[in-house]
């Protein structure tokens, strides 16, 4: 019996994952929510390394049933990996892209674990990213302060605790995939290039969309993209070698403007990353001592009791609403 | 009392409050009373709507004839003194002229006014009651939310362990790696929790858990969370630490500087930089976890270190109550000492 290890859960959101890839020591790489599939909003995004796609997992269902005629053949081009364990799987949606984007700079460790790896079989893959102490051990840091995972917006919705699901799109040497570490491998869905993948995985996402909203289950994309200040960074150095070459006042104007913005795009994205840095210190950070210390303080200043009546009647309002919001339902079937 | 983490299961499950009482019938439409000769049983319960019952029910046919709701501070249940020829109590709607009257039926009447006390209390402090009845009949109830946690016996974790795990420096993060998180580093770690959190250290390896096993363990730990007709209606933290409540509290620099040490390190110490934390999701989150925590009544030993009563593990307002109490008791405490000290006892400098 191989020692699988533990893993913690990790919330999916976007600083979470760009951190984590940093732990990695992988360079040059962020993750943004993608809110819209339009082109304008893809095309701001790239370059796009992979995209992935997050839903509350109904169990049962791999994803390739829901493409019955893709070829699930293993491709040794593509670095598939089983899911051996739940928990990682958000971890493994990222390496699904990580390890399949030959443009990132890996660093050398997942360089290693890549070389070391890359002749196993799914199984064995999947196996090694469990075991993988490197690999664990970044994902366990951003464990929360305790094992409880809920989402604190909508209690009523409580009842389990979410298991959320996360597949990768990837394009790999000229075809796209679908990467379901449940499903029994990759899923090509045919032939594509870096430059319209996107537009050959909209539909595919639309209609993983379509069906979810439909059954009401919560879903979200991410993009693993290039570092947008990288990015930010090429564009200027583009715009100073034309503006030295350029003697039209207009166009340099133009430039000029053009750079003004950059600069403040790399402003917002600095101001961005100082929030995800603030973020991901609360959401490892142990606050009992802190909320029982603010208690303690109302219970000195006498204050506490009146705390908890108001908290009692939030309370009960809340059961009121649910139990309404149930009938309501009830009386509909 | 020590709580049992692994309770052996009671074979019925005991309401907060229940007792032996047959019903009394008025004759007609005169003020006269009849003593219905059936052997009956009143008790009170959380419905699954979450609102408090009352019941009578008969005991041999096993039949619940009466079933109310009761709102807090509707009804009262007391004693009709001008019945002198037996033990006659009277539930008596304030709102309407509703009266439904009973007499006990058990033989011994030592245990009547403590029943009493309890339905009292169960109609107008509905909450207070529950955590108190449950406090009393800590053995483990059937259909409590805590019926899985004999599950987690099959796991062969002792209480320990599992206070380890609870405070999420345990298993779920194996020892080696936790160190690369600057939260559960010891000295950042809170005092309750750096102990068992060392502890951790070393237990954990030999917690031994398949990946199985914990996809079941932590099954049983999102079970706790099941509630819905289950869970006692607590207070949630999030309504008692509402940002518009303790806001202001903030700019007191004594309260403030007494809470920066519990900041994580990278945040600034400024009373701007607490008001933004207390608004933060991530700090509702851990208001919503401990309060589930707490509810799921197995933090008991943590809070203890804390200088609480070990009651305080009893649900979110039984940890409020502790936490009331015990400043309460530093106040008196404090009082004494002042007293003291002007009472000129303290005559040997040292």
């Amino acid at each position: 019996m191989s020692d699988t290890g533990q893993w913690c859960l990790i919330e999916s959101d976007p600083g979470v994952f760009t951190e984590l890839i940093g732990a990695f020591n992988v360079r040059g790489t962020q993750v943004e929510e993608v809110w819209s599939l339009d082109e304008q909003t893809l095309e701001d995004l790239k370059p796009v390394y992979g995209l992935i796609f997050l839903f509350k997992w109904q169990g049962g269902n791999d994803s390739s049933r829901l493409h019955p005629e893709a070829d699930l053949s293993v491709d040794e081009n593509v670095y598939f990996a089983k899911q051996v364990i739940n928990n990682a799987c958000a971890t493994q949606a990222i390496l699904s892209i990580l390890l399949n984007c030959p443009m990132i700079d890996l660093g050398a460790d997942l360089e290693n674990f890549k070389d070391f790896t890359r002749l196993f079989d799914p199984y064995n893959k999947g196996l090694a990213i469990t075991n993988s102490e490197l690999i664990r051990g970044v994902h366990n840091s951003f464990a929360r302060s305790d094992p409880f995972f809920l989402d604190q917006t909508d209690q009523s919705s409580s009842e389990k605790e979410d298991i959320f699901h996360f597949i990768s799109y990837v394009p790999v040497q000229g075809a796209l995939y679908e990467l379901d570490g449940l499903s029994n491998g990759p899923v090509n869905l045919g032939p594509c290039t870096e430059d319209d993948w996107l537009e050959k995985v909209r539909p595919v996402i639309q209609e993983r969309m379509s069906r979810y909203t439909s059954a009401e289950i919560r879903f979200n994309l991410l993009a693993l993209i290039k570092n947008r200040e990288d990015v930010y960074q090429a564009r200027i150095g583009e715009i100073e070698g034309r503006m030295l070459r350029s003697n039209n006042s207009g166009e340099l104007m133009q430039l000029r403007e053009g750079m003004e913005q950059l600069l403040q795009r790399i402003e917002l994205e600095k101001v961005k990353f100082k929030r995800y840095e603030r973020e991901n210190s609360l959401r490892k950070h142990n606050f009992v001592q802190f909320i029982y210390n603010i208690l303690r303080i109302l219970a000195e200043r006498g204050e506490l009791q009146a705390r908890i009546e108001y908290a009692r009647k939030e309370m009960s309002k809340r059961i009121k609403d649910r139990a309404e919001k149930k009938k309501g339902e009830g009386s509909k079937n | 009392m020590a709580t049992s983490l692994f309770p052996t299961p009671v074979p019925r499950r005991k309401y907060p409050v229940e007792f032996k009482a047959g019903k009394l019938k008025r004759e007609g439409t005169t003020n006269l009373l009849k003593a219905d000769e059936r052997k009956g049983l009143v008790y009170m319960d959380q419905g699954e709507d979450q609102l408090m019952h009352f019941y009578w029910k008969d005991r041999k046919s096993n039949t619940v004839e009466d079933d109310l709701i009761l709102f807090p501070e509707e009804a009262e249940f007391i004693r009709v003194d001008q019945c002198t020829t037996g033990r006659v109590y009277l539930l008596n709607f304030k709102s309407s002229s509703r009266k439904l009257f009973f007499w006990m039926q058990d033989a011994k009447d030592d245990k009547d006014e403590e029943n009493v006390a309890k339905v009292n209390r169960l109609i107008n402090d509905p909450q207070g009651g529950l955590a108190e009845s449950r406090q009393q009949s800590n053995t483990g109830q059937l259909g409590s939310p805590f019926q899985n946690m004999d599950d987690l016996a099959g796991f062969g974790m002792d209480q320990e362990q599992l206070l380890q795990l609870l405070q999420g420096h345990g298993a779920f993060n194996g020892p080696p790696f936790t160190s690369t998180t600057p939260a559960s580093e010891p000295q950042s770690a809170t005092a309750a929790t750096s102990e068992a959190g060392s502890g951790a250290q070393t237990t954990d390896s030999n917690l031994g858990l398949t990946s199985e096993q914990l996809g079941n363990l932590r099954n049983i730990l999102s079970g706790i969370q099941v509630p819905e007709g289950t869970r006692q209606p607590d207070v949630n933290l999030i309504d008692v630490l509402t940002p518009s409540a303790i806001g202001p509290l903030l700019n007191n620099p004594e309260i403030a500087s007494a809470l920066f040490p519990h900041l994580p390190a990278n945040i600034e110490r400024s009373p701007e930089e607490l008001a933004a934390v207390i608004q933060s999701p991530q700090f509702a989150q851990a208001l919503q976890s401990l309060s589930i925590a707490l509810q799921s009544g197995q933090l008991g030993p943590l809070l203890t270190q804390l200088g609480l009563d070990p009651s305080a593990g009893n649900g979110v307002e039984a940890f409020l109550r502790a936490i009331q109490e015990q400043a309460n008791r530093r106040h008196r405490d404090h009082e004494d000492e002042n007293a003291e000290d002007h009472s000129g006892d303290r005559m040997e400098e040292d």
